[in-house]
């Protein structure tokens, strides 16, 4: 409201309304009320004066009998334009009026009576040698209105002047004051809506306000140079956004799919991942971790990790510990692996590898665990140390000599059988090389023997000879390229083994003396036996064809015998061309 | 109209009264020596009641009447407006109030009053009952 009255539009056009109003009711109400009161007094006395002047000159007339004067009454009357009739009634002998004349038209009394609405009238009495009656004069109100009409047309044209003079006040107020200002308004409310595009076309005689749109013209131009630079800007800053929330929309796709991967791998990842916050709450449970501890997600986050994976007679040392730590920020278990025993949903104990990182994550801190579930791989590990173990003691009761070197030559495995022959110890002897060992000549033909099989990959089996302590011994040995990852060349051993074969050799050579005396007895048999008996089965098939029956049976049983030993040194001999590598095989096609 | 009529017949009315006056009490029909106009009854009574304002001539007629204060002016108004003074100057009231009368007729005392204005006045008239008669001129009235 306060700011309504305070508007300068208001303030310019109230008073002027006002002097409208003012000037509106002054010469449309009151100036010609006042005139038609006035000109209606003026009217009702001079009628009024007609009526006594009339009455006056009859009753003159009459009594002086001199006509005259009342007609100089009547040519007034006529003279009156606005008249409406002039009648004179006279009193009868009952005491009541009866018209007598009327002037200038004949009358009747009811024409008067009906008319009295329509007039103003004014009545005078007058008596004169007996002649009673009274002057009726009446004028037309009609006529009064025009001639109030006629009156105020001044003032009517006066007011229709004031409201044009003030029209034209307040279209030049208007024009020139509040069409500017209200321009002005309206040109900065656009302005401050952005909307640069102004057209300057009013213009004001007040060199103020001309002053005041020519700034406005320069603030506008100035504005719309600013907002071409600022939209260049904008231009600018929207490519520059855009591009930054192209590249942090990739970001996101990408951290989406790193997320997602991260969770992907976390879910499909070998190790369980719990996280909890600093109340050691479970806030991340993936599914390595179901399969682990046999809880569902669902089922484990908002849980405390005390509730479902400490066995209960860790429970106190679990939460103690948390407590120590998030009291002084200290811990033992913290940002290194331990094994750490833990229970299942189903009540199984089971050894954990456990990796927990405290995080710090703004004010609170998130327990992130990686934890591997080493059950099995402890027992494997166990039975593979047995397995080594026994290995190592197989290896260690074997009566050869096993080394078994890297590619470097350094010694890897040794077995004590090799130790107790060259009388040292197996740390003197593990990591060393042949170099560290022996003097250099040896070292140097040891190595060399071995870079024979390295670079042919070769595996063989060697016997050597060797005096040692004046004594002849006879070794045999082999030496294998052992290839555990083919493309890992670090994963690539030698392994050599050896052992004394003297005693054997002398077998051997007893052995191979024997031989000789066999195939000597062979060779004899073949000969002294076999010779004798070709004669004897040749004889006996000649006595075949010549005997009777009866001895030809003996003869058959003879021959029988003989082919069967005959068929038994063969044999024996064939199996000694075999071993003597002198058995020849032919090869010819038959059928069945 | 009609009214017109009714006053109009009301004047006759009076007229016939008057010449039955007039055969009651002699009057005379005076005017100037030098007026040389005739007249007969029916133009007399016109002129009396102020229905003929001018001589053949063309000259306006100036009437003469005895004053209602005068005993006389009984006289003429039983000649000619039913004997009461009264009818006279009504008749004359009402004509002089309408406009219709172009000249109202002045109005004499006496007699010689009369006569001496006849005497001075060319287009006067009057109604006497009595003399001197030398002054003036006595108009015949045509029958």
């Amino acid at each position: 409201m306060k700011r309504f009255f305070t508007s300068i539009s208001v303030q310019l056009w109230y008073p002027s309304i006002l002097l409208i109003a003012l000037v509106f009711s002054i010469l449309f109400f009151y100036l010609p009320k006042r005139q038609e009161r006035f000109i209606i007094e003026i009217q009702q006395n001079t009628l009024q004066q007609l009526a006594k002047t009339t009455a006056l000159s009859i009753e003159f007339s009459i009594g002086n009998d001199d006509f005259e004067r009342l007609n100089e009454s009547v040519s007034h009357l006529a003279a009156q334009s606005n008249l409406a009739f002039a009648a004179v009634f006279l009193n009868n002998e009952k005491g009541g009026e009866q018209l007598f004349i009327t002037y200038p038209n004949i009358l009747t009394d009811k024409q008067i009576q009906e008319s009295k609405k329509k007039l103003f009238i004014k009545e005078n009495n007058f008596s004169a040698n007996g002649l009673n009656g009274k002057i009726m004069v009446a004028v037309s109100k009609r006529y009064i209105q025009n001639q109030i009409n006629e009156v105020n047309k001044p003032i009517y044209l006066l007011l229709i002047l004031s409201l044009f003079v003030i029209g034209v006040f307040l279209y030049i107020i208007s024009f020139q004051i509040t069409r500017p200002i209200r321009f002005s308004i309206k040109t900065i409310e656009q302005l401050s809506l952005g909307n640069y595009d102004i057209k300057f076309a009013i213009k004001s005689n007040s060199s103020e306000l001309n002053k005041l749109i020519d700034k406005f013209k320069t603030l506008t131009l100035n504005l719309v140079n600013e907002r071409k630079k600022n939209l260049e800007l904008n231009s600018s800053l929207e490519n520059k956004v855009k591009s930054r929330t192209t590249d942090l929309e990739q970001a996101l796709i990408k951290l989406e799919k790193s997320r997602f991967l991260a969770r992907t791998i976390l879910n499909n990842g070998l190790d369980a991942v719990i996280a909890a916050n600093d109340k050691v709450e479970i806030i991340e449970w993936n599914k390595k971790a179901t399969e682990i501890f046999e809880y569902e997600t669902k089922e484990a986050l908002g849980k405390k990790i005390a509730d479902l994976i400490i066995p209960i007679h860790l429970v106190n040392t679990h939460n103690n510990g948390m407590q120590r730590f998030i009291k002084t920020k200290e811990s033992n278990v913290f940002n290194k692996k331990i094994e750490f025993e833990a229970k299942t949903k189903s009540g199984k104990q089971i050894v954990i590898e456990l990796f927990v990182v405290p995080l710090n994550v703004g004010n609170s801190i998130i327990f992130s665990s990686i934890i591997r579930d080493i059950t099995e791989s402890k027992m494997l590990n166990e039975q593979l140390e047995k397995q080594r173990l026994l290995n190592i003691k197989i290896l260690d009761s074997l009566p050869l000599n096993i080394t078994l070197k890297t590619k470097q030559g350094k010694y890897l495995i040794v077995n004590n059988f090799y130790l107790n022959n060259l009388n040292i110890k197996k740390e003197q002897i593990i990591g060393k090389t042949d170099y560290d060992l022996y003097e250099k000549k040896q070292a140097e033909e040891l190595v060399k023997n071995d870079i024979e099989y390295w670079d042919d990959y070769k595996n063989g089996v060697f016997e050597e000879s060797h005096f040692i302590n004046g004594e002849l011994k006879h070794i045999l040995g082999g030496k294998y390229i052992i290839d555990i990852d083919e493309k890992d060349e670090n994963s690539k051993y030698l392994l050599s083994f050896s052992f004394d074969i003297s005693d054997i050799k002398k077998i051997e050579l007893e052995l191979e003396k024997a031989l000789k005396a066999k195939d000597d007895f062979l060779s004899v048999m073949s000969h002294e036996i076999r010779t004798p008996l070709h004669s004897i089965i040749g004889i006996s098939d000649l006595l075949l064809e010549k005997k009777e029956l009866k001895e030809s049976e003996l003869i058959n049983s003879l021959t029988f015998s003989s082919n069967q030993l005959m068929d038994l040194i063969n044999n024996i001999l064939d199996f000694s061309k075999i071993q003597s590598k002198k058995f020849a095989i032919s090869v010819f096609n038959f059928l069945f | 109209m009609d009214f017109k009529r009714l006053i109009t017949g009301m004047f006759f009315t009076g007229f016939l009264i008057s010449l039955q006056a007039q055969e009651k009490s002699n009057y005379y029909v005076i005017c100037n020596k030098q007026n040389n106009a005739t007249l007969n009854e029916k133009m007399l009574k016109e002129i009396l009641y102020g229905e003929v304002a001018y001589w053949p001539s063309g000259e306006i007629i100036n009437l003469v009447l005895y004053k209602s204060t005068s005993p006389e002016s009984k006289k003429f108004a039983e000649s000619f407006f039913g004997g009461s003074v009264i009818n006279v100057q009504k008749h004359w009231l009402s004509l002089v109030f309408q406009g219709r009368a172009a000249q109202p007729p002045l109005f004499f005392e006496t007699t010689s009053e009369i006569i001496n204005y006849v005497e001075t006045s060319q287009n006067a008239i009057a109604v006497i009952f009595s003399g001197p008669w030398d002054k003036i001129k006595i108009m015949e009235l045509e029958k």
